[in-house]
């Protein structure tokens, strides 16, 4: 959605229970804690759910599979401001813990990604924006200390010589990225393994010049890599945008509200409208008639895509185009086309002549796909 | 073709290489010699018949299919198939102790040396492959890379990678059929041969082609038509892509092996006229063209006063590297 976030009236029926994380409002100075620091005695755990993103199909077909067989995995969250600067905890469990080692070159590191829209009020792509609207993405993974110089090949590396490689990029679109620097906006990431849980942390200015978190509510979403299933880019566990209250500031609830939105229409009719109308383009759980690159897989898009994306996705396809793997990976599938005046437009048509109540049925429908 | 948007092109003569490795040393010594790059090598050379390096490249998918999309393809493994570097016990070697490796040495950059193939003396073989980043046309390597890391330049078609921008996702690396991206794990980033461009731009030649002992490299912009590369490539055709299947349009060019000295009978006499490397084993690196590739290369080398065999002996520099066509010259006058 690249508008401003609006409530949707005409739904048949909304859940209206509103679950957001809080961010609790502590005293004192939250920029740089750790992930182990005793300030995060003073909040409690919200539970959110990451589900593995499939919607693309890299090149590396152990990587798509291992992906998408992750599994929904659950991410215990806490969320800390002090009127000033904001920090994140995520926990989840992992019982394999992989870090990058000196000597591989086809293992990955387990780690963790925040998402932040860089405009207060719009929800732009969940998987890294799109064109109209950008993200800050903040990544954290175990990597080798960069000063390492060990001389001897042979000799078994020093975990303790372990850093938190901390990243952060700017996205605009599915491909477009610019780096970031951490330490010019006072931003830090902490990331330990303790007892089968990963505690991965972010702490940065409520307000810098990347992003804006001073109101009621804003938007994040976060992802996890998870090494052991040679996660990493775009292939993780990843959660739709997550709503977060801030407590003290007034407002947001109706960000809150839309999104918290549900439906609850018919699916079974929803899933053999799906059947009839999106199948041909769309590969979903054990759907696959569609040719292998033509569309994004839908297998989870009911767990990290926001009802009101899934809305707009069917109604208006163009606001937020969706772009293949890389421009150049399918080129006979490319998901985004100029048209005769040279406007790129998505390939997937809009569905805006179905009835009311058969595109509450799909949503719904869509919703299950988790 | 516009002159922002060239193509630097290389040609090696399979004919002169002599497997000196002096082009892996200088390249080693120049970009890869420091903490996690030190299982990596730009430039190698293998020997055919060969596993290669890393350990049967060939094998290991990437590249294009027929419909232009990205085939899938593996992240070789350091241990198994690049050879992790060992050290040996200089340490002890005072003690009268056995010189040799710490730890059991797995796979190398030239493990398979002169292995060669046939049977002694009768019709034993080998041939030296050089091997580089191609350069693509269409490499593959950049279309895989979800966060444009990639880019291929316009001026001179270098591919290289903007370590800023790369993230160690490795897709990239999968995506290379030539397997000539490199993971750095020390700091996470994918590295490659970047044809040395530091040099090209002073108008000076690659550094594993100006060091080259055996003067086996030519270098220079596929649209100088009075340039040796074009002349070898596009007029005489006999300089040939490595794997033309793998659909990336690569720019280093070959000129096969066509000299291979012939067979021994039982008796161990002379079979005149016959072939120890057979055209037939070249088509999987170097395609049906190799054919016709190598029946130019031996029907003018009968001819005394052959342009194209001159060309290939090529004794001075100016001989083959070229950096300026006419045009470009003109240009810069201006
Ligand atoms: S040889 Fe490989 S790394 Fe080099 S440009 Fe081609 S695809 Fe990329
Ligand atoms: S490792 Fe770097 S260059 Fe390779 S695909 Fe990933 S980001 Fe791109
Ligand atoms: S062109 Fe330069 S960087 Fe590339 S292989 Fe040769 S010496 Fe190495």
């Amino acid at each position: 959605m690249h508008s401003k976030i609006i409530l949707s009236i005409f739904m048949a029926c909304l859940a209206s229970a509103n679950n957001y994380i809080p961010a609790i409002k502590v005293p004192g100075d939250v920029l740089g804690i750790k992930a182990t620091s005793k300030a995060w005695m003073s909040a409690n755990f919200t539970k959110i759910k990451a589900y593995p993103f499939v919607s693309i199909k890299t090149n590396d077909a152990r990587a798509n599979k291992l992906n998408y067989n992750s599994g929904v995995k659950d991410i215990n969250i806490k969320v800390l401001y002090d009127g000033k600067n904001i920090a994140f905890l995520l926990k989840w469990k992992d019982k394999t813990k992989n870090i990058s080692k000196r000597l591989e070159t086809d293992s990955f590191a387990d780690g963790f990604g925040i998402e932040l829209p860089t405009q207060l009020e719009v929800m732009p792509y969940v998987n890294f924006g799109d064109k109209k609207n950008s993200v800050v993405y903040y990544d954290a993974k175990i990597g080798i200390n960069q000063n390492y110089k060990k001389q001897n090949f042979d000799e078994n590396q020093d975990e303790n010589s372990t850093i938190v490689r901390q990243e952060a990029y700017k996205y605009q679109k599915f491909s477009n990225a610019k780096r970031l620097n951490l330490k010019k906006s006072n931003t830090t990431m902490d990331l330990i393994y303790k007892n089968g849980y990963w505690l991965g942390s972010l702490s940065k200015q409520l307000v810098d010049k990347f992003s804006s978190m001073n109101s009621g509510a804003f938007i994040a979403s976060f992802s996890l890599y998870d090494g052991q299933n040679l996660q990493r880019g775009r292939l993780r566990n990843l959660t739709p945008w997550e709503s977060i209250k801030v407590e003290g500031i007034d407002g947001g609830e109706q960000l809150i509200e839309t999104m918290n939105e549900h439906i609850t229409a018919n699916a079974k009719n929803g899933e053999v409208l799906m059947l009839k109308n999106c199948s041909i383009c769309h590969n979903y759980k054990n759907i696959r008639k569609a040719p292998k690159y033509m569309a994004p897989d839908l297998s989870f898009i009911g767990g990290y895509g926001n009802l009101s994306y899934l809305k707009e996705s069917i109604l208006s396809p163009n606001k937020v185009q969706v772009e293949d793997f890389t421009k150049t990976a399918h080129p006979n599938f490319s998901w985004v086309e100029a048209n005769e005046d040279g406007k790129n437009i998505s390939i997937m048509p809009s569905f805006d002549w179905m009835s009311q109540s058969e595109i509450d049925d799909l949503l719904t429908f869509l919703q299950t796909l988790k | 073709m516009n002159m922002k948007e060239r193509q630097l092109a290389m040609v090696i003569d399979l004919n002169k290489c002599i497997g000196c490795q002096n082009c892996t040393v200088t390249c080693k010594t120049m970009w890869t010699n420091s903490s996690g790059k030190d299982y990596m090598y730009w430039n190698n050379v293998e020997t055919i018949p060969g596993n290669g390096y890393p350990k049967n490249w060939q094998d290991m998918g990437g590249g294009f299919d027929a419909d232009g999309s990205l085939k899938n393809g593996k992240i070789p493994n350091m241990s198994k198939e690049y050879g992790i570097p060992w050290e040996y016990n200089h340490d002890e070697i005072m003690s009268a102790k056995e010189f040799k490796p710490k730890t059991e040495p797995t796979w190398g950059v030239n493990w398979d040396e002169e292995k060669g193939g046939g049977e002694f003396p009768k019709d034993n073989y080998f041939f030296n492959l050089p091997r580089i980043c191609n350069h693509c046309s269409k490499p593959s390597c950049l279309s895989a890379c979800p966060h444009d890391a990639i880019f291929k330049r316009q001026k001179d078609g270098i591919v290289l990678v903007d370590m800023d921008l790369c993230q160690g996702c490795r897709y990239c690396i999968a995506a290379c059929p030539y397997k000539k991206i490199y993971f750095n794990p020390q700091f996470s980033k994918s590295e490659k041969c970047n044809f040395c461009f530091p040099l090209i731009e002073e108008g000076l030649p690659p550094l594993c082609a100006s060091d080259c002992s055996g003067r086996a490299r030519f270098v220079g912009y596929l649209d100088d038509i009075e340039g040796q590369v074009y002349k070898l490539i596009k007029k005489y055709k006999v300089a040939l892509p490595l794997r033309p299947d793998f659909g990336v349009e690569p720019n280093v060019y070959y000129i096969p092996p066509f000299l291979s000295p012939p067979k021994f009978d039982k008796e161990g006499n002379i079979i005149e006229n016959s072939d120890r490397i057979r055209t037939s084993e070249l088509v999987k690196l170097f395609g049906e063209e190799i054919y016709d590739a190598i029946k130019t290369l031996k029907n003018e080398k009968r001819d005394g006063n052959s342009e194209l065999l001159k060309m290939l002996v090529a004794s001075q520099d100016k001989d083959r590297f070229r950096f300026k066509n006419k045009d470009e010259a003109n240009i810069n006058a201006l």
